[in-house]
């Protein structure tokens, strides 16, 4: 087959696009969770500051990538570089991974919450030791389908000058040549089932044996 | 050791106030339950003590210190607490449970495996089998254990219980609560207990709250409430039975009857006779050579026997018999099964101590009424 | 940048672009809805429901594919042009539809199910009545995240000579001219959201009437 072939004579470069593909997509996640993550938390008590900063996420994430990328460059001092690629991937994990916190910090049973109130522990040792540690499954599934996103919408970022997978169909495009484009796709579509196994194993580390299966 | 000062509670949402005006004194070591109709102010008045709600007006003290000058979390962990849904950790460990408190209170990990050991001991739960596992691999009754061993893990003197068996079982339910009767008299914690089920409340209150609409109606050991109920709300509350809910509080040897005469088996029949005789009841108690009891014998019988050992076929068996710890209440629903009018109470079921009388225990309990009736007040002319 | 150029650039081309847009998004949505809906209530049903928890295991791996590689992907066989284009958003558009219709339906409570049939219900007349209304909003919401991708995707309809707002977009980046960026990305955008909304009245009104 002729996308084999392609595939074998190329992996050289297959593999550059595929390296500069995971960076970007690690920028992305690190600084999407890290950011996201901590305005759940800020928000996690303030049903209004939810509701607001939800409803930004949600018109952010019905905006099309091609536009999002597109608005990013206009902006003066993005332009056409990585950190227009990387923060349009960011503002897409918004409204997931916001979510997803909101909701399952303030999903924790409320008797949960009343007993260890009641036992005297802090609102911060509560906050660490037990709603973060029960909301993680929730969080990381709002992680997981933010990166499985943005591993589709980074092949995207070539038309704003990121040489990653995305490369191998948009020059297949404009050559009209199917091999690549096979190969791109098909990469693209390992990478983000990859994923989706990687953030099982992870859900094994990072969640309590008491909780794990379980979807709060 | 807990005193509520004329405490309110009112919430934003409501026109009346949850809790109104409340004052009691809880003392050392005692067990006070809070009983009432849903919607009372039980749950509200227990959670003023660990400040879960922050009374509008008034003082509560615990240990002698006013708590809502405390440091909060401070305060909360010097107070055990247990709730009905147990609240235990579902991603923690039952050891982890047990030992959240220790750890708050900075115990080194050593001591914290004794305690955690131990507690898991004191309540009725073998901790190797026990320690590794998740809330989710536990029963209901279980859950509960370890809810109750992880308020008493750094050895609070004082224990709040909101409704703590209300999720379990009957039968676990009871187990539990005598359970805890026996582990209070080991540790002697000043408790304050939640409830709607009154029965529960007089079996396990030295002393019960009955609240109505956020006051408070009634504050007396379990004998005087059923004696003596305050007003109507009471008396309706604890129930038409309480004549009978009394008599599970009365102990046998008030009624017993001790005085008695036996005959030996090996008797002739004029000594059986003649104890008839000198006896104007219409019974004799049979016994054997080594004391022990067999049954009874009836005038009439006695008199119908012939011959100086014929009278011993005329010996019947107690069809029922009680062991002296029984209450009042024990002995009335045996009587009442073997249609009865009485039935002897006998040391490790053959060392005889009397007998019990249906009408001994209809005067006594009448007097036990009569004397706590509430005195009459004389309206003063004014 | 130069406000009256990017008004001149709407003006001009802005209005038959969005038309052609709305072609593609509202033609490929159309035959995906019609098609998803019953193939999706389908899985549903015996024999096929037992095998609903793969099918949609497969959904959602196949929603990892990017949009680009949709869209590219059948160049080779069909060439370029408005009929590829909409093939390949249509195949795009099917999955999330599909997807919701199956959780949905699934989703519903086995308990009303078994009191519906137990007061007598047919089996059409349970989905009818019982599965579809419950399963509404979530049906509902598949439809607006496919809409919502649509029109996304149809920026690279562009790419196969398939018309649409992509032609701004991708003009302005390769000429460097920002304003035919921002009013091709403004107007996508504009049209994304007014889409997810109005879909998002029309249940809110459908499921006021039904309630009644
Ligand atoms: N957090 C709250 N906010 C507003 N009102 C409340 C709150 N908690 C309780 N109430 C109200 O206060 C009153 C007393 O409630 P409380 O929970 O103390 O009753 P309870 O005696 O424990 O009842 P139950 O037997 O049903 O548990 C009720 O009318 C209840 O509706
Ligand atoms: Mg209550």
């Amino acid at each position: 087959m002729r996308a084999v072939r392609y595939f074998v004579n190329n992996l050289d470069r297959i593999l550059g696009y595929t390296a500069q593909h995971v960076v970007l997509i690690v920028m992305a996640i690190l600084i999407a969770v890290l950011v996201w993550v901590s305005v759940g938390i800020l928000v996690r008590n303030s049903r209004r500051m939810a509701r607001g900063v939800l409803a930004v996420a949600s018109l952010i994430m019905s905006v099309p990538s091609v536009a999002l990328y597109g608005i990013l460059v206009s902006i003066p001092g993005l332009g056409l570089s990585r950190q227009s690629a990387v923060l349009a991937l960011v503002l897409y994990a918004m409204l997931p991974i916001i979510r997803n916190v909101y909701v399952a910090l303030n999903g924790v049973d409320p008797a949960i919450m009343e007993a260890a109130r009641g036992m005297g522990m802090s609102t911060r040792r509560i906050l660490w030791r037990v709603q973060l540690p029960l909301a993680t499954p929730v969080v990381l599934a709002g992680v997981r389908v933010s990166v499985v996103m943005m591993v589709g919408i980074a092949t995207l970022a070539v038309f704003i000058g990121e040489r990653n997978l995305g490369v191998l169909i948009q020059q297949g495009l404009v050559r009209t040549r199917s091999d690549m484009i096979i190969v791109g796709a098909v990469i693209v579509s390992a990478f983000s089932i990859g994923i989706d196994y990687l953030f099982g194993k992870l859900e094994r580390l990072l969640v309590s044996p008491g909780i794990r299966g379980e979807t709060t | 050791m807990i005193r509520f000062s004329n405490v309110s509670k009112r919430y934003p949402s409501m026109t009346r106030p949850a809790v109104d005006g409340l004052s009691l004194d809880v003392e050392e070591g005692q067990t006070c339950v809070f009983v009432g109709p849903s919607g009372c102010g039980k749950t509200t008045t227990l959670k003023m003590i660990n400040r879960i709600f922050e009374p509008s007006s008034g003082k509560i003290y615990v240990n002698g210190r006013d708590a809502l000058s405390q440091d909060q979390d401070q305060l909360r962990q010097g107070i055990g607490y247990v709730i009905q849904k147990t609240g235990l950790f579902p991603h923690y460990t039952v050891f982890e449970n047990v030992a959240t408190v220790p750890r708050l209170l900075g115990w080194d990990e050593k001591r914290v495996a004794v305690r955690v050991r131990e507690l898991l001991q004191l309540v009725g739960l073998d901790p190797d089998e026990n320690v590794s596992k998740y809330p989710r691999e536990l029963s209901g009754g279980q859950s509960q254990r370890v809810g109750v061993a992880r308020a008493m893990a750094a050895d609070p003197p004082v224990m709040l219980m909101d409704e703590p068996f209300g999720a379990v079982d009957p039968i676990t339910r009871t187990q539990l609560q005598n359970e805890f009767l026996t582990l209070q008299q080991k540790v002697r914690k000043t408790i304050c207990f939640v409830t709607h089920d009154i029965d529960e409340a007089i079996k396990m209150g030295d002393r019960i709250a009955i609240m109505n609409n956020g006051r408070l109606v009634q504050y007396d050991t379990p004998e005087n409430l059923l004696l003596a109920p305050a007003d109507e709300f009471v008396a309706q509350f604890i129930g038409s039975d309480r004549s009978l809910k009394v008599l599970s509080l009365l102990p046998l040897p008030k009624v017993l009857k001790r005085q008695f005469r036996v005959v030996r088996e090996s008797a002739e029949l004029q000594t059986v006779r003649a104890s008839f005789d000198r006896s104007e009841r219409n019974r004799l108690i049979v016994e054997d050579d080594h004391s022990n009891v067999v049954g009874y014998v009836t005038r009439s019988d006695a008199e119908k026997a012939g011959s100086a050992r014929g009278w011993n076929r005329f010996i019947k068996p107690f069809p029922a018999t009680l062991p002296p710890e029984a209450t009042l209440r024990d002995a009335l629903a045996v009587m009442l099964q073997h249609d009865v009018g009485a039935v002897p109470v006998m040391e490790s079921s053959h060392t005889f101590m009397g007998m019990v009388y249906l009408d001994d225990i209809r005067s006594y309990v009448g007097e036990a009424y009569q004397e706590r009736e509430p005195e009459q007040t004389v309206e003063a002319p004014s | 940048m130069n406000w009256e150029r990017l008004i001149e650039v709407v003006r001009q081309e802005g209005m038959q672009l969005v038309v052609q847009h709305l072609e593609l998004v509202g033609i490929s949505l159309s035959i995906a809805v019609a098609l998803a809906l019953p193939v999706g209530i389908l899985v549903t049903r015996p024999p096929f429901n037992r095998r609903a928890p793969q099918i949609l295991a497969f959904l959602n791996t196949a929603q990892g594919v990017p949009s680009l590689a949709v869209v590219a992907i059948f160049l080779p066989v069909m060439g370029i042009g408005r009929v590829p284009s909409l093939f390949a958003l249509t195949i795009y558009a099917l999955l999330p539809i599909a997807r919701n219709t199956i959780a949905g339906i699934e989703g519903v409570d086995p308990d009303v199910l078994e009191a519906a049939r137990g007061m007598g219900m047919s089996a059409g007349r349970v989905l009818a009545r019982i599965e579809l209304p419950l399963a509404l909003p979530v049906i509902v919401a598949g439809i607006q995240t496919s809409a919502v991708l649509t029109v996304g995707t149809a920026t690279l309809a562009h790419l196969i000579a398939g018309g649409g707002l992509g032609r701004l977009i991708f003009s302005g980046i390769s000429m460097h001219r920002p304003e035919y960026i921002i009013a091709g990305s403004l107007m996508t955008a504009a049209l994304a959201i007014l889409i997810d909304q109005a879909i998002g009245l029309l249940h809110r009104w459908i499921s006021a009437r039904y309630s009644g």
